[in-house]
């Protein structure tokens, strides 16, 4: 089995990386392979393992710019049953290039499948945009996790991805599928923040994760040790709730 | 405190849901069991259908920002059959985005172009510089339909031009080439058009020379007169002696100086009639604003062969020879030393440098001794 997933969203600070990072971690101590593979040029899911964008080679840069490197070639070490394809600062440029090669939308896609190894699961932080980047996460994507803030603003925003998504769907991926959208920052006891879930409970239906992320100072401090929440602070509510998600996860693709 | 009428009954988000949700629907199956796979594009497939999409025109109606420019157009990967009314607003620091080169800015904004909410990064990331190839989306905002048909027709009149213009039949080929390969680029793709044009430019310019050469090799003619006009004096002058004229007045040391510089002018005469055949016949790009050089030169080549004798019998040539003892005295080789200087008159500037550089330095070690 090897499920790809796409963690995306073109609204910043929404949690994709937290929800990368959390969720690979989650899977990977229930006893799956995973990978999380950075393709945001900030790098702060390959910072969060502890490997600097600047220096860090080879990356998905290298990966994306030439077709000759697969995923298996740019992996380092994150947790146990956990590989980190990280990022370099490039990235950004290396999108710009990206934009005159003839199979642009399917370099991802091809550096996955090419991946010798068995992984049981990648999981694809995108940057926050909807950019080429993006687009070759959603063309080698199984799935599409969409994470929401529980905002008005936040929930609004949805409207555009799922806009590109019908576009991906259209043309390149009729496969991508939507996994589920995931309330984050979710603050305890707000009537607006309920508010926003039910209206997204309304929309999206069954493909509403029954679990929403708290909003949780672990998930923020995890990353400066170098570690996911749930290695960071194991019951705290971030950690908590995202292994309620992994488990979510693992029965909807079961 | 506002009423429950303002705010919906206490619960002022009931109901914005759908403002999620596309036009033509969420593009999942929320309520049901997922879909079959289907069918995929190829790579090939798809990039056609990109292709195709990228060159109309996008709707006003995506399109907030550079309407006229179509950078909606631009974008190749998003920008063809988007449904309409997607967010338009722009997020992030606005301010960020006008700081960044023009070519990041516009991928960055791409996503406005498209009809979506875009969002700056949140740091600032350390980048290579960009490329200065043509970014495509600067590329589609400027390549009109008009500009691509003016390209052509600047093809189909450099062709016309070559075919005219050039006389040599290699040269005429190669030029021909060119323009074929530009149009074949501009054929392949609308984003080939600034290497298309670059090349029909390179052709043009060289129609532009030879044209220009040929209108003023009359010019050149003057100075191959004029030039031809100098060597008579000059052998005249040289053959003197071989005539049997004998002027008393005329000391040997005078007689040497003349004589060098008479071969000196014929070495920068030499030198001018050289260029000019190389210019006007051979590589066909004379241009007569050079005409001082043609003027100059044989009294340069006087000079300078005046000099080179000066140096020479002052003994002054010597010291950039291994020892004293290779002074030069033969009259002959002064002269031809002196015609040297004037073909290739850098050829002086550098004897006369290494002469003052050793003379400075003899300064400088009696000084310290």
């Amino acid at each position: 089995m090897r499920r790809v997933i796409a963690v995306a969203n073109q609204k910043g600070g929404v949690g994709k990386t937290t929800t990368v990072i959390n969720l690979g971690a989650s899977l990977a101590a229930m006893g799956y392979r995973v990978v999380v593979v950075d393709l945001d040029s900030q790098g702060a899911l390959t910072a969060s393992f502890g490997y600097n964008p600047y220096e860090v080679r080879p990356s998905t840069t290298e990966m994306m710019l030439d077709s000759n490197i697969t995923l298996a070639g740019i992996l380092r070490g994150g947790r146990e049953r956990l590989d980190v394809a990280p990022a370099s600062s490039e990235l950004l440029s290396a999108e710009y290039r990206l934009l005159k090669q003839p199979d642009r939308t399917h370099r991802l896609r091809h550096a996955i499948e090419a991946s010798k190894d068995d992984f049981d699961f990648v999981i694809i932080d995108t940057p926050p945009n909807l950019g080429l980047l993006t687009v070759n996460a959603l063309v080698a994507a199984g799935e599409l996790l969409i994470p929401v803030k529980t905002d008005y603003l936040a929930m609004r925003g949805v409207r555009p991805l799922l806009e590109s998504v019908w576009l991906i769907r259209d043309k390149i991926n009729p496969e991508l599928d939507l996994l589920g959208v995931l309330p984050t920052m979710y603050p305890a006891g707000s009537d607006h923040a309920t508010a926003v879930v039910e209206e997204l409970r309304a929309v999206f239906k069954n493909r509403l994760f029954r679990t929403s992320i708290p909003v949780d100072e672990a998930a923020a401090i995890a990353p400066v040790a170098r570690k996911a929440a749930m290695d960071f602070k194991p019951d705290s509510p971030v950690a908590t709730a995202y292994r309620r998600l992994a488990e979510e996860v693992s029965d909807a693709l079961r | 405190m506002l009423s429950d009428e303002m705010t919906n009954g206490g619960n002022p988000v009931e109901g914005t849901g759908s403002e999620m949700v596309p036009e033509r629907g969420l593009p999942f199956r929320v309520d049901a069991d997922r879909p079959a796979p289907a069918t995929t594009l190829t790579p090939g497939e798809l990039d056609e259908l990109l292709a195709g999409g990228a060159a109309d025109a996008p709707s006003d109606d995506l399109l907030p920002i550079e309407r006229d420019g179509g950078m909606g157009a631009a974008f190749p990967i998003l920008d063809e059959d988007l449904p309409a009314g997607g967010t338009t607003t722009m997020s992030g620091d606005a301010g960020a985005v006008a700081s960044l080169p023009p070519e990041l800015a516009a991928m960055l904004a791409r996503g406005v172009a498209g009809g979506f909410e875009a969002t700056m990064p949140e740091s600032t990331v350390a980048m290579e510089p960009l490329s200065p190839e043509t970014s495509p989306e600067m590329a589609a905002l400027f390549l009109t339909d008009d500009r691509l048909n003016g390209l052509w027709g600047r093809m189909d009149a450099a062709q016309q031009a070559v075919r005219v213009s050039v006389p040599s039949l290699d040269l005429a080929r190669k030029l021909l080439s060119e323009i074929e390969t530009a149009r074949n680029l501009l054929l392949q793709n609308r984003d080939n058009f600034e290497e298309s044009e670059r090349k029909v430019s390179g052709v043009e310019l060289e129609v532009t020379i030879i044209q220009r050469s040929m209108t003023e090799s009359r010019a050149a003619t003057g100075l191959f007169l004029y030039e031809l006009a100098w060597s008579t004096l000059l052998i005249f002058i040289l053959g003197l002696g071989g005539f049997g004229i004998n002027l008393p007045w005329l000391s040997d040391t005078l007689a040497y100086a003349i004589s060098s510089a008479a071969w000196g002018g014929l070495g920068g005469i030499v030198a001018a009639i050289s260029a000019l055949w190389r210019h006007v016949s051979l590589e066909m790009d004379f241009s007569k604003s050079y005409w001082m050089w043609y003027i100059a030169n044989p009294i340069m080549g006087i000079f300078l062969g005046v000099v080179m004798y000066l140096l020479m019998v002052a003994g002054l040539f010597s010291l950039t020879l291994s020892s004293p003892s290779d002074q030069i005295t033969s009259p002959l080789i002064i002269y031809f030393i002196a015609f040297v200087v004037g073909f290739r008159q850098n050829v002086a500037w550098d004897l006369i440098k290494r002469v003052t550089n050793v003379m400075n330095l003899t300064e400088a070690e009696e000084k310290a001794g």
